[in-house]
């Protein structure tokens, strides 16, 4: 487990590397889709199958397909359009990007994950990715997620009304 | 607690977003322009008015037996300085509503949906002064900040709107990404041997008082936590984005935003600050370098600014500044001065809110149909020509540079005794050396309205100069002024908010 861990882990920061650092818009979209699919599998291993089909369907479906209409869309083919020159902005912020990764990785967690032997399963089964784990994390009033939930709709109509203002170009019949 | 009990807690933030969707459905149903007119302008004031009776209802209560209490399992938390913070955020809202009418139809763009959104961002704030967990805070920057992306972009079809909105969109959300991996870090690095993580802000402090040295994962965490707020705050090195939007933005929409967006990310940042207390030594210094950077860097670009909406988002970074300073006061183990901390922002916070909602309304009163007023050279011998908007433009003015018998006056001193009392006296004089410099541009603008000659001695006609304009300047410089003289008056804020947030 742990080395399929290792595996997956190595490909998925690969694959977001080279989104980054990819000058065509349309490899960089799907350099994205295999970084979502890696985080899929990684929910599976964490036996949270609901998330894993939802990070399918939702991300690496819907929204990347998304994403590929509007390269299209806008025609963003030529790659050196989009490369900035002459700045030194990208240096800094590789150097400010390695030193917050040196940080994380010389940080507790890596000296508590080298330390982490194939234990035995822990002794009560929580099954927080399922869909039952899920219904129940998100509705129960003992847990604290429901106000989160129900507000996040509002941040869905807000967002929905944004669109829809910034999408009329004309307002007819507002003014005398 | 049930499900009653739990709703009344948040009752001023139902009814806010209850009246932003009622005001949306009847936009959409009402087919007449005149009643649909009067009817989203009228129901909104009438619905922040409400929300302004219950929360004020609920401080009164509150203020009787002085509890905090948590709702919805803890993740969100109704205490004195959260109803403070209600009731500071419904005027900033009452009073953008007000200016907003004649501006939007001067302009061609009165829509319903401008008052929801503004209702919906001011429950987003509200929320966000609420939250106790930092999910909930999150979503709640996700709401305010969403409705504030598409407000700066109302004006769809001129450029510098559209410009406006979409720098702000871009980099708010690689902000709130900032923010999101904080909040991941945080509650990784809260982590135990026999315990998960937590995100709820009263957990995190409990841990901390426990557990003493936090690791380095949690101190990552709290870094870009401290990244994503002080982007909505708009503190200095995360400030680039202020000028272009306050410029780009309709004005009705950079008042609304000066105001409201500041006072939710700083309820939101004493909330964060007040739960990492028991650390303080470690992100305070990083507190009070921003601090400085901001009031520094606020005053002095403001200095070079001609036009005077870049000059006030400038001004708007040097009065974070100063929040700032009143945030790392509050942050001392020192019951004391955290209690005067706590008071002396959420004074500091009204006051901003009405200067900047009135000196933004005077620009709104100024500006010509089809045209915002632009340049200092635009207010050239003002007193001549309107002695109206003169004058109060330099009541505010006054304020802002923090000159007495004003409200901001008082507010930058309850804030530097608290420092002095908090032990920080170099951050108190650094604070005064700033607020010195920001004294020069706000008399460039006093200087040119009532020292100058005017180009043209005829009085001009303003085609914005509204009731609802008239009102906000009026009853902003009456606020201004009574609580200038008589800061006792708002003793019912100022204690209010001297609660213990986090303090056993």
């Amino acid at each position: 487990m742990l080395i399929l861990f290792w595996i997956l882990a190595l490909t998925c920061v690969g694959a977001s590397i080279a989104m980054v650092v990819t000058q065509n818009p349309v490899r960089s979209a799907l350099y994205l889709v295999i970084t979502f699919l890696c985080v899929a599998v990684f929910y599976v291993m964490l036996s949270a199958q609901f998330l894993a089909a939802v990070q399918i369907i939702v991300y690496a479906g819907a929204i990347m397909v998304l994403f590929l209409f509007v390269i299209m869309l806008l025609n963003l083919g030529a790659p050196q359009a989009l490369r900035e020159r002459g700045t030194l902005q990208p240096f800094f912020a590789a150097v400010l990007g390695t030193a917050f990764v040196v940080m994380l990785l010389l940080s507790n967690s890596l000296v508590a994950l080298s330390k982490v032997r194939p234990a035995a399963p822990p002794e009560v089964y929580v099954p927080l990715g399922t869909v039952e784990g899920i219904g129940k994390n998100l509705f129960d009033p003992k847990q604290p997620w429901i106000l989160p939930f129900e507000i996040t709709s509002i941040l869905l109509l807000v967002a929905i009304v944004g669109a829809v203002i910034m999408a009329k170009r004309r307002i007819q019949d507002h003014t005398p | 607690m049930n499900y009653a009990a739990n709703l009344m807690s948040i009752m001023p933030v139902l009814i806010v977003l209850a009246t932003g969707m009622i005001v949306l459905l009847g936009d959409a149903c009402s087919a007449q322009w005149r009643a649909r007119r009067w009817y989203t302008w009228g129901f909104s004031l009438f619905g922040v008015l409400m929300a302004l009776v219950q929360a004020g209802n609920q401080l009164q209560t509150q203020m009787a037996t002085t509890f905090s209490e948590t709702a919805f399992a803890g993740s969100i938390v109704t205490d004195s300085f959260t109803l403070t913070c209600y009731v500071i955020l419904l005027i900033t809202a009452l009073l953008a509503i007000l200016l907003a009418m004649t501006y939007l139809e001067n302009r061609n763009l009165n829509l319903g949906e401008y008052y929801a959104l503004v209702l919906f961002s001011t429950a987003g704030g509200m929320l966000m002064a609420c939250s106790n967990d930092l999910i909930v805070l999150f979503v709640s920057v996700e709401i305010l900040s969403v409705a504030l992306y598409v407000l700066s972009g109302f004006a769809r079809t001129e450029e510098k709107s559209e410009e406006a909105a979409l720098k702000y969109f871009l980099l708010g959300a690689f902000a709130s990404g900032f923010l999101l991996y904080g909040i991941a870090l945080v509650y990784g690095g809260s982590a135990t041997a026999n315990h998960a993580g937590t995100t709820n802000l009263a957990d995190l402090n409990l841990y901390l008082i426990n557990d003493g040295r936090p690791s380095v994962l949690l101190m990552c965490g709290i870094a870009l936590l401290f990244v994503g707020l002080a982007f909505k705050a708009a503190l200095v090195p995360f400030h680039m984005w202020t000028p272009d939007v306050y410029e780009g933005a309709p004005t009705s929409v950079t008042a609304y935003m000066a105001a409201g967006a500041k006072i939710g990310a700083f309820a939101a940042l004493m909330r964060v600050c007040s739960a990492l207390a028991p650390i303080g030594e470690y992100w305070l210094p990083a507190v009070q370098t921003l601090a400085v950077l901001t009031m520094f860097g606020g005053n002095i670009l403001a200095v070079v600014q001609d036009n005077v909406k870049r000059m006030l988002a400038y001004s708007s970074i040097a009065h974070a500044g100063y929040l700032l300073v009143a945030v790392s006061a509050a942050s001392v183990r020192n019951e004391q001065a955290h209690n005067a901390a706590m008071g002396a922002m959420a004074f500091y916070l009204m006051a901003y809110a009405v200067m900047t909602m009135g000196a933004f309304g005077v620009l709104i009163y100024l500006s010509r149909k089809g045209r915002d007023l632009q340049t200092i050279e635009d207010l050239r011998g003002l007193a001549r020509t309107d002695t109206f908007a003169a004058y109060a433009m330099l009541v505010f003015m006054l304020s802002l540079g923090g000159i007495p018998p004003t409200m901001g006056f008082m507010g930058k001193w309850f804030i530097f005794s608290a420092t002095l009392q908090a032990g920080q006296v170099w951050l108190a004089i650094v604070m005064a050396l700033a607020s010195i410099i920001s004294i020069y541009y706000y008399l460039k603008i006093v200087w040119m309205m009532c020292f100058q000659e005017p180009e043209r001695p005829e009085v001009v006609e303003h085609a914005v100069a509204s009731g609802g304009v008239r009102a906000t300047i009026v009853l902003s410089l009456a606020t201004m002024l009574v609580f200038g003289i008589l800061p006792g008056a708002l003793g019912i804020l100022l204690n209010a908010a001297e609660t213990t947030v986090f303090r056993p």
